[in-house]
């Protein structure tokens, strides 16, 4: 199996400030001596993960999405109940022995904290007394009944995937043993589940709990223009609507944006990612299915309500193998000055790198593309290429 | 004579990290002895903690460094959305740090950081065997070059390399010979119309040293990102070396 798949986009931004510097411009870098906007490894890695895209990838896997898991594994403990039971009907009761209800309370509460920030108490009666009213049963009892409830909730949704609902499940047997209140180690057990696609790709680099760390299985280059790009100036007005006596702008500013065609790379080590996934081959293929799709289609979100600079790639080339894998952007080093047919010189100047590349350095790596302008290929193929 | 590993280092953006406190990431000019050894070590599959294997490879290896363009700096205004650090809240995922376990009272903050990058530079490398058994011979270090464990980068993830690094060991008189007699992709200087330096820079003391300074990148526990303060030479490189760059 090869190690190492590489993928080389080329995708056309119209007017747009996709990454900005500290300044709001568009980021930029003078790459062969020769001026060029730039987007920035991270800015491209985040709205990948972010995208539609991605969630759709992994919906499928999905388990779960509440606020109320807490809840859940109060109810468990008291009501006798397997927590799969309770998932599907947090009413049902068991034969299994139950635990005191202070106790349960200070494990669920341990439990919920993991996944999110628990609601403040005042926040849990406030919500408690609204739904009552909404239900028209302002029953004094029933409300601090269902405050109680609350506290045990997280604030936001949190997503528990299959692998996280059954280390979930394990621990409240364990807790029904013995009463106890589980301890950190038991706590970060909860999320070592091989469930996180994005950090098993990009990595995870939190320097005040390192055991979680993860070493990112994909690399992604800044994007850059492959030709010679000056920012422009957008010096703007805008018209106060009910100013009908005076003349002259309500407001006047600048921004800068640019236009260009950007290459994109990114280098996936494949045996890195599967191992991330914690050995799950079907779920790495998956995530590179939809890496291969989120970095053709979604573009950064930058300034995109002012621009709708939305923009689909117009060539992929990707490459599988074992040998060292490189960018091959020194095929845009002179900067492409040609103002017509920029993009079939720019993918004719990226073939040639990579010929020559193979002609005097060797090697042979396996290879597919599309090509938008040529009609040719499709990003179908591509990603079954980088899949299979 | 001696044998000698030459290869070359070339990518549009580099970042080989140097003393870093707070908010500014500096590179050094060149690659670093933290770094080659950093990349190697990658390419042999040697993973972060290994601290034993890393420690065999800064006591076993000389190296240096001949830029063929030095080229320019670049720098890179970079955020990081992320909450508070507390003790009683762990950050297990990236989502809880930007939202997860964040309580809606709070507000995210943002950590600012200026990263720097070398832009249009391209090295010449060296290694050899210090004294003792070396843990890897220098044809298993080429090999590993040319088909590497792990992914390969120039100082930061985000920076590929964009040529092979087309080792080559060969013996030498010296290591000096070496770096001359290393041809770095031709194509590529071309383009950046740059003519190989006629220096380069060393951790040995080399005979005919022209300037001794202290640098930190000897990696001394890659876990812990703890590196040490070696000397480096600056030597002028063999007459005749410099002929052909045609400095």
């Amino acid at each position: 199996m090869s190690r190492f798949i590489q993928l080389h986009i080329l995708t056309s931004y119209p007017a747009s400030n996709l990454n900005r510097d500290d300044l709001g411009q568009p980021k930029s870098v003078i790459v062969g001596n020769t001026p060029r906007l730039r987007v920035s490894s991270q800015s491209l890695k985040r709205a990948w993960r972010t995208s539609d895209v991605f969630r759709q990838a992994f919906d499928g896997s999905i388990g779960i999405r509440t606020k109320s898991m807490g809840e859940c594994v109060f109810r468990a403990l008291t009501q006798g109940a397997a927590l799969q039971a309770i998932l599907e009907n947090q009413h049902a009761t068991g034969e299994l022995p139950t635990v005191a209800e202070k106790k349960a309370e200070e494990i669920a509460k341990a439990v919920a904290g993991v996944f999110g920030a628990l609601h403040s108490a005042k926040d849990a009666k406030k919500e408690a007394e609204q739904e009552a009213q909404e239900e028209g049963a302002a029953d004094a009892e029933k409300v601090k009944e269902k405050a109680k409830m609350k506290e045990m909730h997280i604030e936001q949704l949190a997503h528990f995937g299959p692998a996280e609902i059954e280390a979930l499940a394990r621990l409240v047997e364990e807790r029904r043993a013995d009463g106890n209140k589980p301890d950190a180690e038991q706590l970060n057990l909860l999320r070592h589940t091989p469930g996180a696609v994005d950090i098993a790709m990009f990595g995870r680099m939190l320097a005040a709990s390192k055991p979680f760390n993860v070493e990112a299985a994909v690399q992604v280059a800044h994007a850059m223009t492959v030709h010679k790009v000056v920012k422009e100036d957008d010096f703007f007005t805008a018209v106060d609507d009910l100013n009908r006596d005076e003349s002259g702008a309500g407001h006047m500013g600048v921004f800068e944006f640019g236009a260009g065609l950007y290459y994109i790379y990114v280098c996936i080590d494949r045996d890195l990612l599967v191992e991330n996934l914690g050995g799950d081959e079907e779920a790495a293929s998956r995530a590179l299915e939809a890496l291969v799709r989120a970095a053709c289609t979604v573009s950064p979100t930058g300034k995109q309500n002012s621009f709708a600079s939305r923009a689909n790639a117009s060539f992929c080339l990707a490459e599988k193998g074992n040998e060292q894998p490189r960018t091959l952007s020194s095929a845009f080093l002179k900067g492409i000055d040609k103002p017509v047919d920029l993009l079939d010189k720019a993918v004719e100047s990226l073939l040639e790198t990579r010929a020559n590349f193979e002609k005097v350095y060797g090697g042979d790596l396996q290879h597919v593309s599309f090509d938008v302008n040529k009609g040719e290929g499709t990003l179908q193929e591509v990603c079954k290429f980088v899949r299979g | 004579m001696q044998r000698y590993l030459t290869f070359q280092i070339y990518g549009p953006m580099q970042s080989w990290g140097a003393v870093a406190v707070g908010e500014v990431r500096p590179s050094f000019p060149r690659p670093s002895r933290s770094g080659v050894l950093g990349l190697l070590a990658g390419a042999l599959g040697i993973r972060r903690n290994e601290d034993e294997r890393h420690a065999e490879l800064e006591r076993a290896y000389a190296m240096a460094v001949r830029p063929a363009t030095s080229g320019a700096r670049m720098s890179d205004y970079h955020t990081i959305q992320c909450g508070k650090r507390l003790a009683r809240r762990t950050y297990r995922t990236r989502a809880d740090e930007v939202g997860g376990l964040i309580p809606k009272s709070e507000d995210l903050g943002t950590l600012l950081s200026t990263r720097e990058y070398l832009t249009d530079s391209a090295f010449a490398v060296c290694v050899w065997l210090r004294e003792g058994t070396p843990p890897h011979s220098l044809e298993d270090l080429a090999d590993a070059l040319r088909r590497p464990v792990f992914t390969p980068c120039l100082g930061r993830k985000s920076c590929p390399p964009a040529l092979p690094f087309n080792p080559v060991v060969e013996a030498y008189p010296g290591p000096l010979e070496a770096l001359a007699a290393y041809e770095v992709d031709p194509g590529v200087l071309d383009a950046l119309g740059a003519t190989p330096a006629a220096e380069a820079y060393t951790s040995e003391k080399l005979s005919g040293w022209q300037e001794q300074t202290e640098v930190r990148d000897a990696p001394l526990n890659r876990t812990r990102w703890q590196f040490g303060l070696r000397p480096e030479y600056r030597v002028a490189m063999p007459a005749g070396a410099q002929d052909e760059g045609g400095s």
